[in-house]
């Protein structure tokens, strides 16, 4: 990845870590936000982000795009209509024909069932990216933030108030970052709660017997 | 004319085939959503990874069982058409036979 999370990342991961470090030993102040981001995410500001600069949403893009390819050749896919075939098996082998092709490139048909998982791993792309370009905006503004300074500071300091203003700095960045990720999982829910168009697909089958019916065949 | 539809719903049948072997291998893997991370995105991911898993599974399914359907047909046309030539060649017999022809 080569987006603004992939360079922000490395970066800003001492301030994360000593972030972490600085709420692990003294905690976060009472009733602070970060306590209910910290117990919904289950997860650290500085493992959030070393796990979402993880993420690779080109990846699952690929794997789409093939998805999307087998896609389109499903819809090239056809059964021949002889036409000097006539009679009761010509009429079978076309109502056979015609529901074998179907369910490939019909309505609800194998097509879209591909076209939906497609869909799927691309919602799944644009999600995790989106993440990441949140996270990184975030993140660009806590690094550039006088919080920063205090939280990088705070292995020099003596003075207990200063340590004090340090660890709320740390958790109001840790805030800012579990914030993103929280809003966001909610969307992340809902792709999860995945379409039914994802199931396999039963096909409807025809009675093909008298195909095989040597008296209903007339070739013209 | 029966033995190039037959071969057409084979060459429809032998694509499906190819559709299955090419769609198995396309898993990128559980990491690529997020399945190794911590807490709540590392469940979601999991889950997203099994949606996943289980969709791939049900195409390559799909694909395999329409071709085998394909090839079923496929047999049934030409055994239609094997029955169709026997039973003419039997009638210019019988009008050979007849003095009719």
């Amino acid at each position: 990845m080569s987006d603004a999370l992939a360079k922000l990342a490395p970066v800003a991961r001492p301030l994360l870590e000593q972030g972490d470090t600085l709420l692990a030993t003294h905690g976060a102040p009472p009733g602070h936000e970060i306590w209910r981001l910290l117990g919904a995410l289950g997860v650290t500001p500085a493992a959030l982000v070393a796990t979402v600069a993880e993420l690779e949403p080109d990846r699952l893009r690929a794997a789409a795009a093939r998805v999307r390819e087998q896609e389109r050749a499903y819809g090239r896919l056809g059964l021949p209509r002889p036409r000097a075939w006539e009679g009761a098996a010509a009429r079978q082998y076309a109502a056979v024909a015609q529901s074998l092709t179907a369910h490939v490139s019909g309505d609800d048909g194998l097509a879209n069932r591909l076209a939906a998982t497609a869909s799927y791993v691309d919602t799944w792309a644009e999600w995790q990216q989106r993440l990441r370009d949140e996270l990184a905006r975030a993140l660009a503004g806590v690094m550039s933030s006088a919080d920063a300074v205090a939280v990088l500071v705070a292995p020099a300091q003596a003075d207990p108030a200063a340590l004090t203003a340090a660890v709320a700095a740390a958790a109001r960045i840790g805030a800012a970052l579990l914030r993103v990720a929280h809003e966001l999982a909610q969307e992340c829910r809902d792709i999860v709660a995945a379409p039914s168009e994802m199931t396999q697909l039963t096909f409807r089958r025809v009675d093909a017997d008298r195909v095989g019916d040597e008296d209903a065949i007339r070739l013209s | 004319m029966l033995r190039s539809t037959v071969a057409a719903i084979q060459t429809a049948a032998d694509e499906l085939t190819e559709a299955e072997q090419r769609l198995r291998p396309l898993d990128p893997g559980a990491a690529a959503f997020g399945a190794g991370a911590l807490g709540l995105l590392g469940d979601l991911g999991r889950e997203a990874y099994r949606q996943w898993q289980a969709a791939l599974d049900a195409r390559v399914r799909e694909a395999a069982e329409h071709a085998r359907r394909l090839r079923e047909f496929a047999g049934m046309v030409e055994r239609a058409g094997d029955a169709l030539g026997g039973a003419e060649a039997r009638a210019a017999q019988t009008q050979r036979e007849s003095g009719l022809s």
